[in-house]
């Protein structure tokens, strides 16, 4: 009965089969595909034509708007959106770990549900609280008081739009990373505090920094590499907000607006590619460097 | 009073379409016209009772169209073209009128009758308005319809390619009928009565649209129909039979009205049923819930006898209420109780006896042979409800409008007034209102046999608290309007809620049995396992169901995908089969289309159709540069055929000479104005930018405004809301040779500023997300809008209808005297993909589908199947001219469709589009100067197009090739004009 020994064991591939499966189709291919295309001409219709390099120049010498404007907004959004979210979501996990068992569950789905909503759906629900005319609600509200006196135009006027995408988006942005968090807290042996407490701790923000965050690594990481990802990759909600792409004068324009502008408007898709490679390079730079910070280093 | 007199005023003017007053052409203003006062049927039948003027005892004349007074004796057609009418007919049409004397003996109250067949066979009605000494009695004599039968062309349903019922057409039954005139709104439940004076009266009847030929009329004394018991009595001795037939509604009937329509009913509960596929099971619903429209269903007796009915309904109506039926045999109703009968709400299926209160089922007497059993939605019951909601409407709206006049435009809460010293009396004025609706609250809970209360009488409800609320701080009104008459859930918005909702008298009927006592009718509803059975083997065959979905046609067919919904394209292929195919022999097949972005995949993968219909104005364009589309031009007739359409609807479908796509559809930017509040402002319609500025300080004291395509856009204003302007002031969007934008010009620039301006210093709204909200609740009263607002406006907002109008986009006036209207107007159009199999053959269809027969008829038969809210908005202009909209409304678009000028494309439009966007932003927000912020976005405009012109090789190495010639209307107008020239050679 026994099995000869240089036959190979496949078993652990039929294992692994799912998954490579899956990410190839879905993750690899078309990762592949759209750096492909990113050296190319690609109208959407007539076959593409290989241009070397010339989209990539394009797009750091020529493309004025790139340079301007949607730059700085992605990294003013992400900048605010990616850690103010993060920190928002540890300090609102910390805080709902020290409620009573019932109470937490509800609070933190109430916490968590807005980020199931996808954001383009709720975006419905702000465009009319943000409504220009007098019958938006914050509009209304503001003229009744007297606070204003006549109505502000939220989502049109470039100076509100931007400050309103960063409100809607950490509004939202209690996802996974929450929940995670929130469980890493919950985790903490208990015994490590008094331990602490007796080692000299003698407040609840040493108690912090220097145990609760320590024996959480692993859910602040990850917690970290799905804000950056997170945020680079939001993009729709201006444009829900604002109506169409573009937004107006470009003040709320994400990366992901620009590549959707060329892609789908103007129809340069290989230059769209482009864009998306760079992207995928910026989220791969601060998703290292969230790795630096919470990564076990072993 | 004077108010009063306004409304009749205008609902006089607008109801009766082709009155000469309706016409705003040429006059910028609307002067007062004569006066019109009659009041309502309902007012005068109350001031009859009270001065006890009652019916005439037995009385019955008739008048042969050989003794009527008739200016033209052509129309007098001889016996042998009566259509079978034995006398003399009168050929009745062209706003003609005939007039009839009769002598009566005694003063009175008398209905009229007439005999009449109808001629015109489109969905115009026939209406016609009656006048007896020289006056109109009352308001409903002013239109008075002649229905026309319809029934389906056969009594078989035929199968669509995925084995499903498919509508069958309709067809008008030629017949002599007789009508006693009655209430157009069918509101009333008996016909409307005219007062006769003893001795001469003459009569006139004027024709106001349709064709028919007018056979005797009558004049009789009212008749009263007979009670149960004396209906029962007078059948003492037939006896009750033992009998069961069965009739499945959706076959064998006529009706009055040609969109009474069969549905299918995913339920098993009703018969037939498929899981599989649509069967069409039931008719009525949503279609038959008009009062006034009947269907009558021919059955047959083999025994004379007496006999139950019972109808298998679902009478889910939204609202919940309670739903009212004539019941019809041969024609009549039997007798006093049986108008209305009473269908209560029901989630279910429910077999409906026909009984009395008691419980106790009506008997009705049936000989033997052939009979029609029919049944005539009735909104009489309501009709006092409506009457009294409009008439406390009205009264609400002068007394806003009143306050508004005292308090302006003023939003300061914290401002008091004390208004009763303005308007004495406004407290009793609202808590009477509130009274009077509770009156007829209770009434309207008598009519419902079910417990809880429908959302109407919620609705009517809320109102009359709201009233109350108010009424006892009547000081707080100014600051309360939104209670009152402004907003969502204001009291009026409430009513005119109702208004919309409770005289519809929606049921879905599956089948009807005739029967007798013993034997017994079948379950209702399905049972229990049925019904699981039913839903898991749906389930499952739905994985397999391909409705209309795109998929590979054969090689002889020509492929077409189609960007409408399912009944569009169901009707499409229908009319293609019928007559396109066996006139050519080339075979079609249309398919939905999900979403018009799979054409440019469909293409870049070569899996296009031959042709795609219904997609938007710019697809073709981006299809088209970049070579997947035929160019239409190169066809010897396109250009003849071209003349059909606005020369500016081509402008975006073209690069240089050559033409990508043609118009389907057409959009249409007008002024809409609400008729009520501008008269009672005293301002007149403007017809020029200037008159616009002039109105406005006038419309904002009052807090109103007008409202421009700028606002109704959302932060990106497309060219719909810019380009008329830049084009008005006469001004252009691309330069020479297409390769620069001109919006840099003077004369752009002018127009540019003056758009600024109306933001800046004139105070339009800056967004309105919802101008028809607006325009119903009066808080913008008047405005340019499109095709979406007016299909709003005429469906979808009883409360004002007859009170609005529309006339021409206002322009600017040239040296000349004439108004520039520049305005877009893009639809919808079709094209041909490269990869067609047979351009000749897509030619072919594309001639035939965009022709005028061809729309005219699909216009139609969309309306007449699935109602009058189904417009078409054809870009055929001649097909346009046939369509069954008011006349009136049609000559206002087709003068704007003049001045249609859709922007042509060249490759870096979007940035025009994008950067005209951005400088009324950056004038209006960022408070820039005009020229700099156009000097701004001139120099990134001009860097797009190059860019974009290398792309597509007009530009190499910074230098012009060839140049890009931008289309212009003088271009398409020479079509017409080369051909002439050919034709001369």
């Amino acid at each position: 009965m026994k099995k000869k020994p240089n036959k190979r064991d496949y078993s652990p591939w039929m294992f692994l089969a799912p998954y490579i499966i899956f990410f190839t189709t879905f993750i690899i291919i078309p990762v592949a595909a759209a750096i492909l295309l990113s050296f190319t001409y690609f109208n959407a219709i007539e076959t593409p034509s290989f241009i070397g390099l010339s989209n990539y120049v394009g797009l750091i010498t020529q493309d004025e708007v790139f340079m301007q404007k949607i730059l700085p907004n992605t990294l003013t959004f992400a900048l605010i959106v990616g850690p103010g979210g993060y920190i928002l979501s540890f300090i609102l996990a910390w805080a709902l770990a020290q409620v009573p068992k019932r109470m937490r569950t509800v609070l933190a789905l109430v916490i968590y549900s807005p980020s199931m909503t996808a954001g383009v759906a709720m975006a419905v629900v702000w465009t009319i609280i943000f409504s220009g005319d007098e019958t938006g609600y914050l509009n209304s509200l503001l003229l009744t008081m007297g606070v204003l006196l006549e109505p502000i135009q939220w989502l049109q006027s470039p100076e509100y739009l931007m400050k309103i995408m960063i409100f809607v988006t950490l509004w939202g942005s209690m996802g996974v990373g929450f929940l995670a968090m929130l469980s890493g807290v919950l985790n903490i042996n208990t015994e490590i505090y008094e331990a602490g407490y007796i080692d000299g701790i003698n407040n609840r923000f040493q108690e912090i920094i220097y145990i609760t965050i320590p024996s959480m690594k692993p859910q602040m990481l990850f917690g970290a590499v799905m804000a950056v990802v997170g945020t680079f990759q939001a993009g729709a909600i201006g444009v829900a907000l604002s109506g169409a792409n573009p937004t107006p004068q470009y003040a709320g324009q994400l990366m992901v607006n620009h590549l959707e502008d060329y892609g789908f408007i103007r129809y340069e898709m290989g230059y769209a590619a482009a864009i998306s490679v760079v992207l995928l390079i910026v989220v791969y730079l601060f998703s290292k460097v969230a790795w630096r910070l919470f990564g076990e280093k072993d | 009073m004077k108010f009063k007199r306004f409304l009749w005023l205008g609902l006089a003017l607008c109801l009766i379409i082709p009155h000469p007053y309706a016409s705003a052409e040429g006059n910028s203003e609307v002067k007062p016209a004569e006066q019109v006062v009659e009041e309502n049927y309902h007012t005068v039948l109350n001031s009859w009772e009270k001065k006890g003027t009652g019916d005439a005892s037995k009385f019955e004349a008739s008048v042969s169209p050989s003794d009527f007074k008739i200016k033209d004796k052509k129309n007098l057609l001889s016996e042998s073209e009566s259509k079978g009418y034995n006398d003399r007919v009168f050929y009745w049409h062209n706003r003609d009128s005939v007039s009839y004397e009769v002598n009566v003996e005694e003063a009175g109250l008398y209905e009229l009758a007439f005999d009449y067949y109808p001629l015109s066979n489109e969905v115009v009605p026939i209406e016609g308005a009656i006048q007896v000494n020289g006056n109109y009695p009352f308001y409903e004599s002013r239109r008075i319809v002649f229905p026309a039968d319809w029934k389906n062309e056969k009594n078989t349903f035929e199968k669509d390619r995925f084995k499903n019922d498919m509508i069958p057409k309709q067809k008008r039954i030629e017949r002599w009928n007789t009508l006693t005139a009655e209430d157009a709104s069918q509101l009333q439940s008996e016909p409307l009565r005219y007062e006769l004076k003893k001795g001469r009266n003459t009569i006139q009847l004027t024709n106001l649209s349709g064709e028919m030929l007018l056979g005797k009329a009558y004049v009789k004394s009212p008749s009263k129909l007979p009670s149960y018991k004396d209906y029962v009595k007078k059948h003492e001795n037939a006896k009750m039979v033992d009998e069961l037939i069965t009739r499945e509604a959706e076959k064998d009937y006529e009706k009055n009205s040609s969109y009474i329509r069969p549905f299918a009913a995913n339920d098993s509960s009703a018969i037939p049923s498929s899981p599989k596929n649509l069967l069409l099971n039931t008719l009525g619903s949503e279609s038959w819930k008009d009062s006034g429209q009947t269907v009558n269903w021919n059955v047959n007796v083999k025994k004379a006898g007496l006999y139950k009915i019972t109808f298998k309904v679902l009478q889910n109506k939204e609202t919940g209420g309670p739903v009212f039926r004539k019941l019809l045999i041969d024609g009549k109703v039997p007798f006093q109780e049986a108008s209305p009968v009473t269908f209560p709400f029901n989630k279910n299926w429910d077999n409906v006896t026909l009984e009395d209160e008691d419980g106790k089922a009506y008997l009705f007497y049936l000989s033997k042979g052939s009979h029609q059993i029919g049944l005539e939605a009735d909104a009489a019951p309501v009709e006092p409800v409506l009457h009294t909601t409009n008439k406390v409407m009205r009264e609400m709206e002068e007394l806003t409008l009143e306050i508004r006049k005292l308090t302006g435009n003023q939003t300061d809460i914290s401002r008091g007034w004390k208004i009763s010293e303005y308007i004495p009396g406004i407290d009793k004025k609202l808590a009477g209102w509130a009274d009077e609706l509770e009156k007829e609250l209770n009434y309207l809970r008598t009519l419902d046999k079910t417990k809880e209360d429908s959302k109407d009488m919620v609705s009517l409800e809320m109102a009359v608290q709201k009233l109350r609320a108010l009424s006892k701080k009547p000081n707080e009104i100014p600051s309360r309007l939104t209670e009152l008459s402004e907003g969502s859930s204001s009291a009026a918005q409430l009513l005119g809620n109702m208004l919309v909702t409770l005289p519809e008298q929606p049921l879905t009927v599956d089948r009807f049995y005739v029967h007798g006592d013993e034997k017994e009718v079948p379950d209702a509803e399905a049972g229990f396992w049925e019904k699981l059975i039913d839903s898991i083997q749906r389930f499952f065959l739905s994985f397999f169901s391909e409705n209309y979905s795109a998929s590979e046609a054969k090689e002889d067919t020509l492929e077409v995908w189609v960007n409408r919904p399912r009944q569009y394209v169901e009707l499409l292929q229908n009319l293609s089969d019928q007559n396109f195919t066996p006139k050519t022999g080339i075979k079609v097949k249309f398919s939905i289309m999900p979403e018009e972005q799979k054409l440019i995949l469909a293409s870049a993968s070569n899996k296009q159709p031959d042709i795609a219909l219904g997609i938007s104005s710019w697809l073709p364009y981006e299809l088209s540069i970049r070579g997947a589309a035929v160019d239409l031009h190169q066809f010897e007739d396109f250009e003849k055929f071209s003349k059909q359409f606005s020369p500016g609807a081509f402008l975006p479908l073209m690069i240089g000479n050559s033409v990508y796509a043609m118009p389907e559809t057409q959009d249409f930017f007008v002024q809409f104005y609400r008729k009520d509040i501008l008269q009672a402002l005293g301002l007149p319609v403007p017809d020029t930018w200037d008159d616009v500025k002039s109105i406005l300080p006038e419309l904002q004291r009052f807090g109103m405004n007008y409202y421009t395509h700028i606002a109704g856009a959302t932060g990106f204003k497309p060219f719909q809301a810019t380009a008329p302007f830049v084009y008005q002031f006469d001004g252009d969007l691309y330069g020479k040779d297409g390769m620069k934008t001109a919006i840099g010009t003077e004369e752009s620039l002018k127009g540019i500023q003056f758009m600024a301006e109306l933001n800046t210093i004139y105070s339009m709204p800056l967004q309105v997300p919802n101008f028809y909200n607006h325009f119903r609740y009066s808080t913008l009263p008047i405005g340019t809008a499109n095709f979406t607002t007016y299909t709003q406006l005429t469906a979808a907002a009883p409360e004002i209808a007859g009170w609005w109008d529309i006339a021409p986009h206002p322009g600017v006036k040239k040296e000349d005297g004439t108004v520039e209207r520049w305005a877009t107007g893009s639809g919808q159009s079709a094209m041909i993909f490269k990869g067609t199999k047979s351009k000749e053959d897509s030619w072919e269809l594309l001639k035939w589908w965009l022709s005028e027969d061809t729309q005219t008829e699909f216009a139609t038969n969309l309306q007449m199947l699935y109602g009058p809210e189904y417009m078409w908005n054809t870009s055929n202009l001649e097909a346009f001219k046939n369509l069954p909209w008011p006349e009136q409304h049609k000559k206002t678009i087709l003068k704007q469709w003049e001045y249609l000028y859709e922007v042509p494309k060249n490759p870096g439009s979007y940035m025009i589009e994008r950067e005209l966007s951005n400088i009324w932003n950056r004038i209006v927000f960022d408070g820039v100067n005009p020229r700099s912020a156009v000097d701004d976005s001139v120099v990134a405009i001009d860097r797009e197009i190059k860019r974009k012109m290398e792309e597509f090789g007009y530009v190499k190495d910074g230098k012009m090739v060839k140049p890009y010639p931008i289309p212009t209307i003088e271009q398409v107008k020479s079509w017409a004009g080369d051909e002439n020239e050919k034709e001369t050679k």
